[in-house]
Formats: structure tokens, C-alpha cells, sequence
């Protein structure tokens, strides 16, 4: 049994495997999600934070557990794609969003400085795009791809630093704290969209590129009657269309919220 | 000959076994293929990861050659799994990566008499693992490139990257190759009894010009060389030539309304999409085999227009 989903380079079957390592690493995201918001959380919660964090959370699994898991993390680059468009740009905002309300009830109650220094630094905005940039170039370079994804080690260092990059470069824009002058709404939207430019360039690589970049997937098994370069094509339009629709509803949702409370305000 | 990792070199002489094709007719694998740049695997359809792995990514990296080039390479893919393999089956399969590729089978004894003449140990039949429902075959995984000089010079093994290939298929289609080489062969089907048309283009990249004297589509008919001229009255005449110059780093080309070749007559019905052998002979260069596929008479335009 393996502990983690990682490219094995054996014939795909349908049987289900179990994958114990995901198991413990989604019941750790919940820990560290009742620990942000708090205890009376749940209680607390309005229906649509309820459905995001339980939504956040299944997706998580859902991307990391078997079948998309394996199947992300050795047969197909468009599930790999699939795979980073879920654990960074759907279940690290969902769950960020279920914890706004109660975690800014708890920064409140504790005063101006809810966070430690170094994780106040980590979520200052541009830190926290140069870090989600970074972690998302180097988790992409072929030769690490080839090298991480074939050990279960290796493919939970990239699986978490993706989910980890998520967490991180959503935070400033959905989470009530730190707050930094000069971040507003507009500025968050700006945010979103440079912030993801990097994608853009890699789906443009996977869309445009001769040959398969990573040998992972262009040597793995056959899972689909479908030729490598084709595989990587998808994948990258699944990276330029899926974080394109991500930042777009994203940028939408602020917005309107905005435009909302300037109304009210007005009013 | 190849920067890849992996590749093996080896010293094969292309072997002289015979094999049954997807057409159900047998295959003479050193006459059928000498002189050309020839990739030989020894599979088997239900191989899970080498086998479709290897012909997806030739598939992929041949689909990326110029026509000229790729007409000048031939994949043979041999399958020693008889029992599983049928004929058909075997043409479906390999249809799903590339429609020129050659599938061939045979007995046992025909296909372990095969491996050894490459120097690969005979594949084994092995009982379905616990759990498992189908027979696994172990066989030799490297695919072999035997070049125009009729041998292999290198073995690729499993887990050569589309890449590997795009860099060393100029390199197999140069090693051994003489100054001339023949592509874009063309036979058009005839009308009822009339002779057939044969077409191609000759490049020398040699120093000297050559001529081609003779060409060859062996038991298909006699072909001559003619060529189609305008007279003073405007009237298409053909007559025949004794040869049909390729200058010095130059191309000829036998193509409607000029030089061409003329099977007459033609000794059985042509399908269309088959491929037949051609010898061309040329006066300094000495023979080269090509392959000239059979087209129908609407096809003529695209297939004879330059690149």
C-alpha cells in the first residue's frame, strides 16, 4: 500500500486503492481550520460558510485521493492540471472563506495583532505573490516534476506546497487580517489578476510546446486513447481557462460586494 | 549517431526473416525494407506501458518530418503474442497511432527465430499474475533503427522521449544514406487497362550530377521513363527518355506534364493507400529502394505539389 499517490509507471486499473497519507493530511487541514476559527465555529456559521468549508474540504480530497490522485500524479499532465486548479485556486479560497467571518470575530476579540510576526509577514501581499509564484514555477519545472512526482515523498511535497501557495496567496484578499493600507478592493483585484499571470505563461508552455515536457506523463502507461502532446494541450487549457474563470469570479465577487457596501453606504 | 540516454549501439545487420503482414500476405523484412531507415519492435497489442508508449511517441515524432523524410522511414511493429493478436486486431491497433505502420506476426517458431536473428532472447508467455486476468508477455523493450546501409547502429530503449527522437531521426536518415534518395513515390490508379502513371521526386545532395536510368516496381509491370512535351502546334506529346537528369545539390521530379514513369501494362488491380516497393537505379549512385503508395487519379494535385 502506498501512503501517498505518486507515478508508479504500472498498468492504470479501476480497483480502488487506499491512500492513507491523504486521509491524514485532509483531517489535518480540518484540525488547522477549527483552530483558526475557532471552537463555537460551526455553531456560528452562516449556511453558505458551512457549505464552503465542507465544499473546500471534499474538493481537497477529492483532488488528492484516488482516482484523480494517481492519476494526476503519474498518467495524465490534464489531471496534474486539473489537480492544481482544484487544491489552489477552489479549495484554499472555499475554506479561507468559510474561516472569514469567525476568524475576524477572534482577531477582534484579541485586539490589533491576532498573528505571529512571521506569519503576518508571510501574508503581506507582495510576499505572498512572489511566494505563490515561486512555489508554482519551481513545482512546474520538468526536470523537478520528473523527480518528485515517482516517490510518495516527492508528490506530497508538491501536492502540499500547492495547497499551502493557495492558502497563501488568497489570504490578503479574503481574510480580514493583517490589514495593509492601501489594499483595498481595486487593489485586490489588481492583486488577483497580476498574481496569476505566471499561469498564463506555463498554460501558454504546455499549450505551445513541440513535444511533452514532462517525461512522467509522456512515458507513463496509456489511461486514455489520447497521445501525450494532446494530454499536456488540455492541461494547459485547463490551467489558462480554469485559473482565468478562478480569478474572474473571484475579482467578480469583491466587486460586487463593494459596489454593494458603497451603495448601502451612500444610502 | 544519438546524445540520448539510454540508446545502445549495436551492430545488427537487417535480418532476413519473413513474417506474415496485416494483409495476410507474407513479408520479406530485408527485401521489403533495405535501404531504408527502418525502426523494428518486437510487441505485442495488449503490452500495457513499452509498446504503445514507443509507438505513440515514433508516431508523434515521424508526424512532425517533412513528407519527403517521412516517406523515407518505415515502423515495423512485430507482435509475438499470436494467440491474442489476430490480424486485424493487430492493424486496429497500430491504425490508432499510425496507418503506415507494419504490422507482422507468425508462429512461434517464425517469430522466436526473428528475435534471435537480432540478437533479442524469444519473449515469454507468462501465466496471469494473482488478481490478474491477462497473460503478460516479457520481451525485449528496445526498439531497433537499422539505417540505409542496412544495419542497426543503435538501440533504443524504453523511455526515449519524443525529444530523443526529433534530435536523432535526421541523424538515422543521413547515417548510411547515399547522395540520392528518392520520396514522394506515387502510383495513380489506371482506368480500366490503361497503363499507370508513376511519380517521385530525386535529390542529390552530391557533388557530381546523376541520372536516374531505370526504375523498378517489380512483378507490377515494366515501368519506362517518358516525358510529356508541347510540340510546335501546341499538342501534348510523350516520348520516351533514356534517363532523367538530378543535378548537383539539385531535385528532379517526375510529375504530371513532364518526366514521368509508365507501368505498362499493369499486372493486377492496385488499391488504393497500398504500398509498393520501387528500385531506382540511378547511373552514379547505384540503387535506391523506396516505397511509392498507390492513390486514386483526384489525389494526383496534392500528392505530386511540392512542400
Amino acid at each position: 500500500m502506498q501512503w501517498w499517490c505518486s507515478a508508479v509507471g504500472v498498468d492504470w486499473t479501476w480497483a480502488w486503492r487506499a491512500y492513507p497519507g491523504v486521509w491524514l493530511f485532509v483531517l489535518g487541514v480540518v484540525v488547522g481550520a477549527r483552530a483558526i476559527a475557532g471552537r463555537n465555529a460551526w455553531r456560528e456559521a452562516t449556511a453558505g460558510e458551512r457549505a464552503a468549508i465542507v465544499g473546500g474540504v471534499l474538493l481537497l480530497w477529492a483532488s488528492l485521493d484516488w482516482p484523480l490522485g494517481p492519476i494526476a500524479a503519474g498518467y495524465l499532465v490534464s489531471a496534474h492540471a486539473l489537480q492544481f486548479l482544484i487544491e489552489t485556486m477552489l479549495a484554499a479560497p472555499l475554506i479561507l472563506y468559510a474561516l472569514r467571518a469567525s476568524f475576524g470575530r477572534r482577531v477582534e476579540a484579541r485586539g490589533a495583532r491576532p498573528l505571529p510576526g512571521a506569519v503576518r509577514a508571510l501574508f503581506h501581499p507582495l510576499i505572498a505573490v512572489v511566494l505563490f509564484n515561486v512555489i508554482v514555477a519551481v513545482t512546474h519545472v520538468p526536470s523537478v516534476v520528473d523527480a518528485l512526482m515517482p516517490s510518495g515523498g516527492g508528490a506530497f511535497l508538491v501536492d502540499s506546497a500547492w495547497f499551502f501557495s493557495g492558502i497563501v496567496f488568497w489570504w490578503p484578499v479574503i481574510m480580514p487580517a493583517p490589514r495593509y493600507a492601501h489594499f483595498g478592493v481595486p487593489m485586490k483585484i489588481l492583486y488577483l489578476l497580476i498574481g496569476t499571470l505566471f499561469h498564463t505563461v506555463i498554460g501558454m508552455v504546455l499549450l505551445s510546446a513541440e513535444t511533452p515536457i514532462y517525461g512522467i506523463y509522456e512515458l507513463a502507461p496509456p489511461i486514455l486513447p489520447v497521445p501525450p502532446r494532446a494530454d499536456q494541450q488540455l492541461g494547459g487549457g485547463i490551467m489558462e481557462i480554469g485559473v482565468f474563470f478562478a480569478i474572474v469570479v473571484g475579482s467578480g465577487i469583491l466587486f460586487f460586494r463593494w459596489a454593494a457596501r458603497d451603495e448601502q453606504r451612500a444610502r | 549517431m544519438s546524445d540520448s540516454p539510454g540508446v545502445t549501439e549495436v551492430a545488427v545487420a537487417r535480418p532476413g526473416f519473413t513474417l506474415t503482414g496485416t494483409d495476410g500476405k507474407p513479408f520479406d523484412f530485408r527485401d521489403r525494407t533495405a535501404g531504408r531507415l527502418t525502426f523494428l519492435e518486437f510487441g505485442y497489442t495488449h503490452c500495457p506501458d513499452v509498446c504503445p508508449v514507443h509507438m505513440a511517441n515514433l508516431a508523434a515524432s515521424l508526424a512532425r518530418l517533412p513528407p519527403s523524410d517521412r516517406m523515407r522511414i518505415d515502423v515495423v511493429f512485430v507482435s509475438i503474442d499470436p494467440d491474442r493478436d489476430s490480424l486485424p486486431a493487430l492493424r486496429k491497433w497500430l491504425d490508432a497511432f499510425d496507418p503506415t505502420f507494419i504490422g507482422l506476426t507468425g508462429s512461434r517458431a517464425a517469430l522466436d527465430s526473428a528475435q534471435q536473428a537480432v540478437g533479442f532472447a524469444p519473449a515469454i508467455v507468462q501465466a496471469p499474475a494473482p488478481g490478474a486476468t491477462a497473460e503478460v508477455v516479457n520481451h525485449a523493450a528496445p526498439v531497433l533503427a537499422f539505417t540505409a546501409d542496412d544495419t542497426a547502429h543503435v538501440m533504443y530503449p524504453f523511455g526515449t522521449r519524443q525529444a530523443d527522437w526529433a534530435r536523432d531521426l535526421p541523424r538515422l536518415l543521413a547515417r548510411g544514406a547515399p547522395p540520392v534518395a528518392v520520396a514522394r513515390a506515387y502510383i495513380v490508379i489506371p482506368a480500366g487497362a490503361a497503363p499507370a502513371a508513376l511519380y517521385l521526386s530525386a535529390t542529390n545532395a552530391g557533388p557530381a550530377a546523376d541520372t536516374i536510368v531505370a526504375v523498378s516496381a517489380g512483378d507490377l509491370g515494366n515501368v519506362m521513363l517518358h516525358r510529356s512535351m508541347e510540340d510546335a502546334s501546341g499538342m501534348m506529346m510523350m516520348h520516351a527518355v533514356t534517363g532523367v537528369a538530378v543535378p548537383a545539390g539539385g531535385s528532379a521530379r517526375l510529375a504530371p506534364g513532364g518526366f514521368h514513369g509508365m507501368i505498362d501494362p499493369v499486372t493486377r488491380p492496385l488499391q488504393r493507400g497500398e504500398r509498393i516497393p520501387l528500385t531506382v537505379r540511378f547511373a552514379r549512385a547505384g540503387t535506391i529502394r523506396a516505397i511509392a503508395t498507390v492513390i486514386a487519379y483526384a489525389d494526383v494535385d496534392t500528392a505530386t505539389t511540392p512542400d
